[in-house]
């Protein structure tokens, strides 16, 4: 792609973002368990003890098939030798709010854009994933992630929904994590 | 497995015309796993001294483990703060790469907050701390931070179902002289430093978790405040502007943490 062996580095980051704007579906990395922070139970938990005391780690397992369309362009700056442009295994741990991830972890933060709340909990995949099924009718009773961009949030019987579209999410704290339920039009 | 490993090598040595029968010994010298009394009752003894402590605060600092599918792990540090006036008042905030998150309990209602979303979501709650981690845990999967402190001498409380109970001996955490301790349980080892002389505290946790082969670890060094100052409104949830309410699900079958 790149001949020049003397071409601009400008010139070569504006390749890779340009290629890296549509990368290939890519499954991410998902957490498979989660160390136990706590070493005694509830008298009333079920008999499955110590796996993890954390709460996110049994719902993260094999939930998860996340084709996450943001890669960190800094790990790109080998790419001009043309032949690996799949190196992108990294845990992509920025730190700011816009976080981009390749592992698929449950987490609070907030998605950078469209007000709304790329968030915790990967049961359905995140984002990207989610965005291209809201384009069809999303499944009542289905729970994702985090609802599509562009939502609006609704208060309704002081319940607070993301209208998106003609699809309602209601968010619910889950376990360690916050979840959406997509649900019927609340009255 | 190891039947069959041992069964396997036997073999191959006898195939190899040398030491069969002795290598078809069980390994000598594996003693069987001690439990050391003074370990069990360094345990009921640091539970009795938190039974008995009224208000504390508490800081810890918290190193915890993920491990991703292929085995790879992850760490993150965060902080855990909690507040707690036995038995009916807890404040806690969780900080971490995952989650920034309070929890609040005056004795009649818990309430969550997700501060990055400000989503808050609350429930009736059960008259004391250590009915609430249980309903917690059965009900909605969801631990309360540094549950520990309200089961280790709790009412019933027996340090029992240990393979390992083993006393490493002197220590110190933090400056403080402490005792070094190490546990092992189905699917945990951990150890645990409690403070020497007439505060057995524990100074220090690190809970390996021992079901999968990455062996991810949790670490907390706790900081004790015997002698908090605070009121009753800090155990109350007043919702910061734009904070929505949201509901707590329950947890489904075989999903408790």
């Amino acid at each position: 792609m790149n001949r020049s062996r003397r071409a601009p580095v400008a010139a070569v980051t504006t390749l890779l973002l340009t290629v890296w704007i549509a990368p290939p579906a890519e499954a991410a990395r998902a957490v498979r368990s989660s160390g136990s922070s706590s070493v005694n139970r509830s008298p009333n938990a079920n008999a499955n003890a110590n796996r993890s005391a954390n709460a996110n780690a049994n719902a993260n397992r094999g939930a998860n098939a996340n084709a996450n369309a943001n890669r960190n362009a800094n790990v790109n700056r080998n790419a001009n030798v043309n032949s690996n442009t799949n190196v992108n295994r990294n845990v992509n741990y920025n730190s700011d709010v816009n976080i981009n991830r390749d592992v698929n972890i449950d987490s609070d933060y907030h998605g950078g854009c469209c007000g709304c709340c790329y968030n915790e909990h990967p049961v359905a995949g995140a984002m990207a994933v989610t965005a291209a099924v809201s384009l069809t009718a999303a499944a009542i009773g289905s729970i994702v992630a985090a609802p599509p961009p562009n939502c609006v949030p609704v208060v309704v019987n002081g319940l607070t929904y993301q209208q998106c579209g003609g699809s309602w999410y209601q968010p619910q704290m889950s376990g360690g994590s916050t979840t959406y339920v997509v649900v019927n039009p609340p009255q | 497995m190891n039947r069959c490993l041992q069964w396997g090598f036997a073999a191959a040595v006898v195939g190899l015309g040398g030491f069969g029968p002795a290598a078809a010994q069980p390994p000598a010298g594996a003693s069987p796993p001690e439990v050391n009394p003074a370990a069990l009752k360094a345990l009921t003894d640091m539970g009795a001294y938190l039974r008995g402590l009224g208000a504390f605060q508490i800081s810890v600092a918290t190193t915890d483990e993920d491990v991703l599918d292929d085995g790879q792990k992850v760490q993150y540090d965060g902080r855990t703060d909690l507040l707690v006036k036995r038995p009916d008042r807890l404040r806690a905030s969780v900080t971490n790469e995952r989650h920034d998150r309070m929890f609040f309990y005056d004795g009649s209602t818990v309430t969550l907050y997700g501060k990055r979303l400000n989503y808050y979501a609350s429930a009736p709650a059960p008259p004391t701390i250590g009915e609430l981690a249980d309903n917690l845990e059965a009900d909605h999967g969801i631990s309360l931070p540094l549950v520990d402190l309200f089961r280790w001498g709790a009412p019933g409380y027996e340090p029992t179902g240990f393979t390992a109970a083993l006393d490493a001996g002197p220590s110190s955490v933090g400056g403080a002289t402490a005792r070094h301790y190490l546990f092992r349980q189905a699917g945990l080892d951990w150890q645990v430093w409690i403070q020497s002389g007439q505060y057995p505290l524990p100074l220090k946790l690190v809970v390996t978790t021992t079901t999968d082969d990455a062996r991810p670890q949790h670490t907390a060094v706790y900081s004790w405040n015997l002698a908090p100052s605070f009121n009753d409104a800090a155990f109350v949830f007043d919702p910061p502007a734009g904070a929505g309410r949201i509901v707590l699900a329950r947890a489904k079958q075989g999903e408790t943490p």
